[in-house]
């Protein structure tokens, strides 16, 4: 309790060690991008949140054995991309297009060396949410993560189990995916 | 043939359009991305993560005890 009688939220040795420990600044510097990715990752706000939360908690309980051999973004991303993965095969309840699919994706004609065009409407993240949930899991993962400025194509191949260059090719056929799918939101 | 509208009617009218068309340019300003990338990180920037979330992440950082020093610290002494 205070000395005003009112119950403290926080542990004062909680949130010293939260202080100190640059936890905090951790949190303030990469919530964004791992909140993102967990978003167009389950599709949905309040699921989000919560993933966001579960991974900087699983972070922080962590961290003292975090020692720096990857960036913390990496680290970060790495905790999420698990958490996310494991919610959406618990769920079993999002319908994921199988490996036959991407055939079709990479088939399909695609505007992709032409820039994409939108109007800016408050609809724009509902498209962008249909288009991601009707790639290839691999693509999404792939497409969300390019898409931080911070992660180097080296950082990404070793989130997703690859070698850069599979990275690069894999990386046009997603935006082609990308783009067809898109187009067919509109 | 019909008179043309007093000159006070004419300008109400035209400043009636250039709002009408201004607001439809600021409602529908036309994005232009070159890959899917530009595409989510433009959407990124409009869902920031919930301003409540720090807090909440904050209560239960306070509710969980230290996380144990590594063996290797311990080990060290350190």
């Amino acid at each position: 309790m205070s000395e005003s009688g009112q119950p403290e939220l926080f542990a004062p040795d909680a949130l010293a060690a939260w202080e100190a420990s640059g936890f905090g600044q951790v949190y303030a510097a990469h919530a964004q991008v791992i909140y993102y990715l967990a978003l167009r990752m389950l599709g949905d706000p309040t699921q989000a949140e919560d993933a966001t939360h579960d991974v900087f908690l699983k972070a922080w309980r962590k961290y003292d054995e975090f020692r720096g051999e990857a960036a913390v973004r990496t680290w970060l991303y790495r905790i999420a991309i698990n958490h996310c993965r494991n919610l959406l095969q618990s769920w079993n309840s999002r319908t994921m297009l199988s490996n036959a699919d991407e055939a079709v994706w990479e088939r399909s004609a695609s505007p992709a060396d032409s820039p994409l065009r939108v109007l800016e409407t408050k609809e724009l993240g509902q498209r962008i949410q249909q288009t991601l949930d009707r790639l290839p899991p691999e693509y999404r993962e792939l497409l969300l993560l390019v898409a931080d400025e911070q992660l180097s194509y080296q950082e990404v191949a070793e989130l997703t189990g690859q070698t850069a260059d599979a990275i690069r090719g894999k990386l046009h056929r997603a935006r082609r995916a990308f783009a067809a799918a898109f187009a067919q939101t509109a | 043939m019909e008179p043309d509208p007093p000159p006070s009617r004419l300008r109400q009218e035209q400043r009636t359009e250039q709002a009408a068309q201004q607001h439809t340019q600021q409602t529908q300003a036309a994005l232009e991305f070159e890959h899917a990338e530009e595409v989510l990180r433009h959407d990124r920037a409009q869902h920031p993560p919930p301003e409540t979330l720090a807090t909440r992440l904050k209560a239960s950082v306070a509710a969980t005890p230290p996380p144990p020093r590594p063996w290797w610290r311990r080990w060290l002494g350190r």
